[in-house]
């Protein structure tokens, strides 16, 4: 039996007037690589933000419902939405690098919690390139521009930084949908490994991405939780017809 | 009609000519009189021996000192209006306002100041009344440079920031302002450039005719170029050598042209370099 990670319970969150995601029960395993798939629109972005509390920043956001980390509520009023993001860490679709250096972009999110010694900056900076598979490359120009790397290594990147702080959780919004096949495959081992140390939760619109790495994946339809199954079974032998007709690329 | 068709673009070339004649007539008129009279002795002797040295001083510490106090209260405004506060009737009425602002004919803010500053509070005409008449003055236009330059700032660098367990005010510190700074440097320039040729605000709250040497307190009036230059003119005339007036002239188009063109400089090497 896995340990869940994450779990949400009845989560509802409306944009304005706009009712995006709807009794969302969904539970997160520790450990494995999930993914979140579904049509454009149905609230997969929005599903994942809920998860480290980014969703609070949209103007005109609502969110009801619970989400338990480590069956801690991370709504409650208590919980600092700072410390909560250092443990659920986030990558978005388009690299988006910080204005300033290799180095810097990595230590980012230790300096901001004041840690400013110059040997553990360099050392845990040296980690998080090395375990998102950077610093070979970047271990000469650590002091360039972060702007200067091509779009695959900007991605992998935002993926060491987030990485340096130390998060449990890693939260991807399609990390592949702007690189070409090469640096995709990259990510993807890459992630795969990570899944050693870390929970991953992965959105994506590629489903052969979902097929090759993702332990469950999840069906998301109009803001409802379709179903949630280990990635064969989804795709193999889906409980509902919406999933069947979705992977079968019926629409969407 | 149909002539006149064919002649549009010449006529609309040929009156695009005219401020640019305008501009080399002016220059060359000041240039031709003045650059006789220009000289380093010029700017840096007494006035009371034929040179402009207080005003020129006096000109600086009323740009330097009006910059100091608009600069850092025009930022945090726009910082305010562009991150924090909710948009609503409020933060657009005081947009347009600060819109508006930036239009109002200085001989107001001179009065403005003179009634509330010099008058109201006290501070006489000093420099002072100057910085702060000044500062109002400057204050529009670099809370609108700044929230410009704040808006063009992408949301994603925002986004990563925060996700990386950053406040919002470091965030703001560390990632938005510095993206953001070459737009609001130009901006506080182009504040200063409103008030480089100003002379009737200054009229009104810190300058007087009898003034001599330095201000020693900033309560103390002071004298700048342009009210110089307007007293020889207005008050001395006849009294004056041409070639003195035309000197002053020179310096000050140069002190504007030279601002303006720092500003231009900025904005356009700010556009040319994609950041993000
Ligand atoms: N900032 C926002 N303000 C208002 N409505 C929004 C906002 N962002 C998204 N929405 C709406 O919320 C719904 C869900 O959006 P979301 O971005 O979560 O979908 P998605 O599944 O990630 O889509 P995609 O696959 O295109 O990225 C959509 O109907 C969208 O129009
Ligand atoms: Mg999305």
């Amino acid at each position: 039996m896995v340990r869940i990670k994450i779990q949400t319970n009845s989560l509802n969150v409306w944009y304005g007037d706009n009712h995006v995601l709807q009794d969302v029960k969904l539970a997160i395993p520790e450990g494995h690589i999930t993914a979140i798939i579904g049509p454009s629109g149905c609230g997969k972005t929005t599903l994942l933000k809920s998860l480290n509390r980014m969703v609070e920043l949209i103007e005109g956001s609502r969110v009801e419902g619970r989400v338990l980390l480590d069956g801690r509520d991370i709504y409650d009023s208590d919980m600092d939405p700072a410390e909560l993001r250092r443990r659920v860490g986030m990558v978005f679709q388009k690299p988006n690098p910080l204005p300033m250096s290799i180095y810097d972009n990595v230590a980012y999110g230790l300096r901001v919690r004041g840690i400013d010694d110059r040997a553990i900056l360099d050392e845990a900076v040296e980690e998080a390139l090395e375990r998102a598979g950077l610093w070979s490359e970047v271990k000469e120009r650590l002091r360039d521009s972060a702007f200067n790397l091509s779009i695959g290594q900007q991605q992998r990147l935002c993926i060491a930084r987030a990485l340096a702080v130390g998060p449990d959780v890693l939260l991807l919004d399609e990390p592949c949908s702007s690189l070409d096949p090469i640096s995709t495959s990259r990510i993807e081992s890459l992630l795969t490994r990570l899944k050693n140390d870390l929970t991953l939760v992965i959105v994506t619109h590629n489903l052969q991405q979902a097929r090759r790495i993702a332990d469950y994946t999840a069906f998301l339809y109009m803001g409802r939780l379709v179903e949630m199954a280990p990635t064969e079974e989804i795709f193999e032998n889906p409980r509902e017809e919406l999933t069947r007709n979705y992977i079968k690329g019926r629409f969407g | 009609m149909r002539g006149i068709e064919r002649l549009t673009p010449y006529i609309t070339s040929a009156l695009s000519l005219i401020p640019i004649a305008a501009i080399i007539a002016l220059t060359s008129l000041i240039t031709y009189h003045g650059l006789g009279g220009l000289s380093w002795r010029f700017i840096s002797s007494s006035i009371l021996r034929g040179g402009v040295y207080e005003a020129v001083i006096g000109t600086l510490l009323l740009f330097s000192g009006a910059t100091a106090i608009a600069a850092p209260l025009g930022v945090l405004a726009a910082v305010y209006l562009v991150e924090y506060a909710p948009r609503s009737w409020l933060t657009e009425l005081v947009e347009r306002a600060v819109e508006n602002l930036a239009g109002v004919p200085s001989i107001l803010y001179g009065l403005f100041g003179f009634t509330l500053f010099s008058k109201l509070l006290g501070f006489g005409i000093s420099l002072l009344s100057g910085w702060l008449t000044l500062a109002c003055m400057m204050l529009p236009i670099i809370v609108r440079s700044s929230q410009e330059a704040l808006r063009m700032v992408p949301k994603s660098i925002r986004e990563a920031s925060l996700a990386l367990g950053a406040s919002k005010w470091t965030t703001i510190t560390r990632c938005v302002l510095p993206a953001a700074a070459p737009g609001i440097a130009t901006g506080v320039i182009l504040g200063v450039c409103r008030v480089a040729g100003e002379t009737a605000a200054i009229l009104l709250t810190s300058c007087f005719y009898t003034m001599r040497g330095l201000p020693r307190s900033p309560l103390d009036p002071v004298l700048s170029l342009t009210y110089y230059l307007y007293i020889l003119i207005v008050a001395k005339a006849g009294d004056t050598p041409l070639e003195v007036i035309f000197a002053l002239s020179l310096l000050l188009f140069l002190l504007v042209v030279a601002l303006n063109s720092t500003a231009l400089i900025l904005r356009f090497r700010y556009r040319g370099v994609k950041r993000w």
